[in-house]
């Protein structure tokens, strides 16, 4: 039992032990019975109670106070007591709190949501009592502040009244600076915008002046810099159209432009647009401006040329028009101008189209005065082309007046004595021609002298003459001697006539024969002669007393008196008629002197006939032989110089052929790649040495043709006798020395320095005698020696100062007899000496003639098996040439002839560029827009012309451009395919094979060169020729003779055309 | 002109000398050209660059000289050399002819091979001399011209 108990009381212990300490798990376990049983009992019930309790208050707690899900409530079964009452105070707290805090959720869920309509209604107390004030409170004051601030930005952001301001009582905290924000921001927008609105506006009105100061930032900011500088912006786009609308515009200077920075858009539209006014305003009115000066200075050529639209464009036609019109006027009025005044083709009239006013009076007027003109001077012309056809019945009649009027009074009277005098003239002419005729024939003087009183008397209203004849003078005596005898007379009594005989002549007469001059005398004196008829007698009152003379000889006189005046054509006829008059005479004494003679010389005429048949016999033998003589001489003469002037003039042709040969046979020879073998080397060398040998001769014969066709010319110079042996050392000693011999150069003391002759000569001759010295000799030496001699043999002419060149050598020598034909042509010592020693036999002739050239000669001198010795005698001086100065040694050494002075055969080199084209200023070409476009450029020439292509390609290069050549179409083609870009093409027209209108089609047709410019160029100049050029694909056309300055044009604009922008 | 090689050209109406000049030179590898008269000597000098003339003096129509004085007038070849071939006969004063004309040299014929091979080396090495030059003269001016944009 006591343990019983005892763990009974534990357990009930325990448990209500856990249970003081709130561990409602423990349960009583131990086993009991009766009243513990009833007590476990109890206790466990009451701890199931208690935990349920406990679950549930704190269910409800959890629930309501720490999960918030409301309105809980603890369900607590089978509980009494002050349990019941502690589940129903819980539930009632809960009950309470869950609507306390239901109502504050609604309320500030519906603030929470905008919502300010709502109070807390529940009822509190205490602190909830407070809270519920405070939110209700707080409601109210959001509402108010809402409601504020809603009215705010109403006015201020949505209705635009700037300046309202929210008014909130009693805030604090947040709500106050909140309400402080909202209004600092009305206030900040309001300034801002007012600002803004400010500067707008004025901007709006025009006055870019304001601008936005109020301060601002971020976008705000942004907008003010924004609105300022588009105020600034427009200010400054404002002044510059202004000011370029004021000069333009107002001002008159032409050319402005506004400069407007940092616009874009419409601004920079509008600015461009303003300027590309002004530049087309200022361009047209320049352009006018322009053609009006031209135009007021009387240039007419110039057009305007702008662009222009509306009223522009119709100034613009108006002005050109006007200028055509004008041009044109004033063209005919000139054309009329000078082909009446200036080049006398009459008629012309002008024709002008469209004028009006002045200048259609000033037409009409220029017509007027041609046509009048034109009308009198053809009318003058006719009558002048008249008289001058000997037409003189014509006279001017056309209407005229002032000067012309008088012109052609003047005219018309000029005419009329023109046919007075004409009429005078025939008479005149017809008359002497009459008497002339009568007095054909006559032999006997009185007869003549009295015909030619009957005839002469009566034609010029004479009525009395007389006719003295001088007796026969002298010869060559000029003034008449004896008398004159009268022997014919018309109307004179015998009695009234002069003196005769022995007495010299005398009175008026004999005035008039030694004066040799007619005389007249007018209004005679009443008793001086009488002229009488058998009804009456009365005094002349003119007479003339005419000498007839016959070369200045006196050979009478006539003496003719008439009662009216002589007339001046009576005159004239008497000054003409007494030559004839005085031919008759002369030629009838003459002919009866003649007569007589003719008798005389018959008689004579016969003894010569027989001497002169002797003599004429001899001459015909003589003549014949004569002429056989001339005709062998002309034969030889002909052929020997036809061989000469054959063989100089062929001597190029007969050496040409050898110089190929002789050059190809030296390289075979030399044998430089060792591809021959040793034998052709020989063939080679054998065919070189016969060139040599071939061409040697060839110099020979052509020498000595030269030489005897005189065609060799000499041409001394100084010649330091130095030189001369230089030249015999360095050529042969290397050849004695080959052979063996030994060689020798002798000169003695008194040889001079210098000489004066042919140096090419002299070396000919000792090439010549000192190589036939070697040639001839095998062993031992040669020997040249020079020395001065006074050589008085008859070989050397005009001097004694002479050289003496002695070649000797120890060789074969020659005999004697054969020493004079060694000299002939083609003759050597023996006929096989060719064979053994070579060379043509010529080389003596050939040095004897030019030896004889050089006023020298050759001596020789041999004997067989010893030896030769040759001497060259020639003067110091070559004979007939002066020397100019002394002949020292100190002249410097002239071995080239000084520059020719003379024209000769060798014309100045040809350094000018005369003869090639250029342009008027290659300046002009080589600066600004020209040289831009034509630098570098590359140019294609076609043309087998080649001194044409020189030409272009020279001046082309000089403006900078490179220059191709190809000189037919085909060659152009190819040309143009593998040659880099060509720019522009010159194409010849008149090319053989393929011409250039074929070439151009065929460029044509090849795609990427369809558009190459090409300028056609021929010498042609047909009209009609540039239209063909560009029909057949031609860009241009420019005539040859070329001009530089159209063609470097041609091609400028070619490559760059006017209106592409630069 | 174009950057091919420059080339030697010939120039004689007769056909064999020209097949001996062809001969002589043809071991020195260098391009030769064959012109029979001055006008074809023209065209040829347009067409390519010539290092070295070899001019007949005596041919018909234009002469030797004549051809020279085109080529030394035209701006474009006036620095090619000449080197003129007379005759043997030919007179000893076309020799100062052919200087003043502005030849470099001459050579009567017939010409000893060897020498005139020597003489047309020379003057093909002057050539190449004188381009290298010019090649040198445009470097440096380029430089120049590079150095001054620079600065």
């Amino acid at each position: 039992m006591a343990s019983n108990l005892t763990s009974q009381v534990r357990n009930i212990a325990q448990v209500t032990t856990a249970v003081a300490n709130g561990d409602l798990s423990q349960k009583i376990t131990v086993d009991a019975q009766g009243e513990i049983l009833e007590l476990k009992s109890t206790i466990n019930t009451m701890v199931d109670q208690l935990s349920a309790f406990a679950d549930e208050v704190t269910r409800v707690a959890r629930e309501v106070g720490t999960e918030g899900n409301l309105g809980g409530r603890a369900q607590v079964r089978g509980v009494s007591g002050v349990w019941k009452d502690l589940t129903e105070n819980v539930n009632f707290m809960a009950d309470n709190l869950t609507s306390q805090v239901r109502n504050i959720a609604l309320v500030s869920t519906a603030v929470a949501q905008g919502d300010l309509g709502k109070k807390i209604t529940v009822e509190a107390k205490g602190e909830i009592l407070e809270l519920k004030s405070t939110i209700n409170t707080m409601v109210d004051q959001l509402s108010a502040f809402a409601d504020e601030v809603t009215r705010v930005a109403r006015e201020v952001g949505t209705e635009g009244n700037l300046g309202g301001q929210a008014q909130v009582r009693g805030v604090s905290g947040v709500w106050k600076d909140l309400t402080d924000n909202v209004n600092f921001m009305a206030l900040n927008l309001t300034s801002q915008v007012r600002n803004i609105a400010q500067v707008t506006t004025a901007v709006a009105n025009g006055d870019l002046s304001k601008k936005i100061t109020v301060d601002a930032r971020g976008e705000i900011l942004e907008l003010k810099d924004t609105v300022n500088t588009m105020v600034e912006q427009l200010r400054a786009f404002a002044d510059e159209v202004t000011r370029v609308a004021r000069e333009v515009g107002t001002d008159g200077r032409l050319g402005g432009r506004a400069q407007v920075l940092g616009v874009s858009g419409v601004w920079r539209d509008l600015t461009d647009n303003v300027n590309s006014m002004a530049d087309n305003l200022t361009s047209q009115v320049r352009n006018i401006a322009q053609v009006a000066t031209a135009v007021a200075q009387g240039d007419l050529s110039r057009k305007i040329d702008v662009d222009a639209r509306g009223e522009i464009l119709e100034l613009k036609t108006t002005i050109n028009t006007m200028v055509d019109t004008l041009s044109s006027f004033s063209s005919e009025v000139t054309r009329v101008a000078r082909e009446v005044g200036s080049e006398g083709q009459l008629g012309g009239q002008a024709r002008v189209e469209g004028v009006y006013g002045t200048w259609k009076r000033l037409t009409t007027n220029v017509n007027e005065l041609a046509l009048n003109l034109t009308t009198q001077v053809r009318a003058i012309a006719e009558v002048a082309s008249a008289v001058a056809q000997g037409d003189m019945s014509r006279s001017i009649t056309v209407e005229a007046r002032g000067e012309v009027a008088e012109l052609k009074d003047n005219i018309n009277l000029m005419v009329a004595n023109l046919r007075e005098t004409t009429r005078a003239k025939d008479w005149l002419e017809s008359n002497l021609a009459r008497l002339a005729a009568l007095m054909q024939g006559h032999r006997d003087l009185m007869e003549v002298a009295d015909l030619i009183l009957r005839e002469l008397t009566p034609l010029v209203n004479a009525q009395y003459g007389a006719f003295y004849l001088a007796d026969p003078e002298e010869a060559g005596a000029t003034v008449p001697t004896k008398g004159l005898a009268f022997i014919a007379g018309y109307g004179a009594a015998q009695d009234a006539t002069v003196e005769t005989g022995a007495l010299p002549v005398h009175g008026l007469v004999a005035q008039a024969a030694r004066e040799k001059k007619r005389i007249l005398v007018e209004g005679a004196p009443p008793d001086y002669i009488k002229i009488n008829s058998g009804l009456g007698e009365a005094a002349p009152t003119t007479i003339v007393i005419i000498p007839i003379l016959f070369e200045d000889k006196l050979l009478g006189v006539i003496e003719l008196a008439s009662f009216s005046r002589f007339s001046d054509v009576h005159l004239a006829f008497f000054d003409q008629f007494v030559d004839t008059i005085g031919v008759a005479i002369n030629t009838i004494i003459a002919n009866s002197r003649t007569e007589s003679l003719l008798g005389e010389s018959q008689r004579l005429a016969m003894q010569l006939q027989e001497r002169s048949d002797e003599l004429q016999k001899q001459q015909g033998e003589l003549q014949r032989s004569n002429a056989e003589l001339e005709e062998k001489a002309a034969l030889l003469a002909t052929s020997s110089q036809y061989k000469s002037e054959f063989l100089a003039n062929m001597s190029h042709e007969l050496r040409t052929p050898l110089n190929s040969l002789l050059i190809l046979a030296r390289l075979l020879s030399d044998n430089p790649d060792g591809h021959l073998s040793d034998q052709e080397v020989q063939f080679a060398t054998t065919i070189h040495r016969s060139g040599s040998d071939l061409l040697q001769l060839i110099n020979d014969i052509l020498d000595l043709s030269k030489i005897e066709a005189g065609r060799m010319d000499v041409r001394p110079k100084r010649l330091p006798l130095i030189k001369l042996l230089d030249y015999v050392h360095a050529t042969f000693r290397p050849l004695t020395l080959d052979r063996g011999l030994a060689f020798e150069v002798a000169v003695g003391e008194d040889v001079p320095r210098e000489m004066y002759s042919d140096e090419q000569r002299l070396q000919q001759i000792l090439r010549n005698l000192l190589s036939n010295a070697i040639k001839f000799t095998a062993t031992g030496k040669v020997e040249l020696r020079v020395d001065r001699v006074q050589d008085t043999e008859d070989g050397v002419r005009d001097t004694d100062d002479v050289i003496a060149f002695a070649v000797s050598d120890t060789g074969i020598g020659i005999a004697p007899e054969k020493l004079p034909v060694i000299f002939e042509a083609f003759q050597q010592a023996d006929g096989t000496t060719n064979r053994k020693y070579g060379g043509t036999g010529l080389g003596l002739s050939i040095s004897r003639e030019i030896a004889g050239l050089l006023g020298g000669r050759i001596v020789a001198e041999s004997e067989p098996g010893k030896g030769s010795k040759f001497t060259l005698y020639v003067p110091v001086v070559s004979p007939g040439h002066t020397v100019p100065g002394p002949v020292t040694e100190d002249r410097p050494e002239l071995s080239l002839p000084l520059r020719p002075a003379a024209a000769g055969p060798f014309p100045a080199a040809y350094d000018t560029d005369d003869g090639w084209p250029s342009p008027t200023r290659l300046e002009a070409w080589t600066s600004g827009r020209p040289g831009r476009i034509l630098a570098g450029r590359r140019v294609l020439i076609v043309d087998d012309d080649i001194r044409n292509v020189f030409a272009l390609t020279h001046v082309l290069g000089r403006v900078g451009m490179t220059v191709l050549y190809a000189e037919n179409g085909r060659e152009g083609i190819e040309t143009l395919e593998r040659s880099a870009e060509v720019e522009v093409v010159l194409m010849d027209i008149m090319m053989p094979e393929m011409d250039g209108y074929e070439t151009i089609s065929a460029i044509r047709r090849t795609p990427r060169w369809a558009d190459l410019p090409i300028v056609a160029l021929t010498a042609k100049a047909m009209p009609g020729d540039r239209e063909k050029s560009i029909a057949r694909g031609a860009n241009d056309y420019v005539p040859k003779p070329v001009d530089i300055d159209r063609l470097l044009t041609v091609v400028c604009e070619l490559l760059e055309p006017e209106d592409t922008p630069s | 002109m174009s950057s091919e090689r420059a080339g030697i050209l010939l120039v004689d109406d007769m056909d064999d000398n020209l097949t001996a000049l062809e001969a002589v030179l043809a071991s020195l590898n260098e391009p030769l050209i064959r012109a029979r008269s001055g006008e074809e000597a023209m065209k040829a000098v347009l067409r390519q660059p010539i290092a070295l003339v070899l001019l007949d003096v005596r041919m018909p129509g234009m002469d030797g000289f004549e051809t020279a004085a085109h080529i030394k007038r035209l701006d474009q070849t006036r620095e090619v050399p000449i080197i003129f071939l007379t005759g043997a006969d030919d007179d000893p004063a076309y020799a100062f002819r052919g200087y003043a004309t502005g030849a470099a040299d001459y050579v009567t014929k017939p010409f000893d091979p060897w020498v005139l091979r020597a003489k047309v080396c020379v003057f093909l090495d002057l050539y190449r001399k004188g381009r290298e030059v010019e090649r040198l003269r445009r470097e440096i001016q380029d430089l120049k011209r590079r150095a001054g944009e620079r600065t």
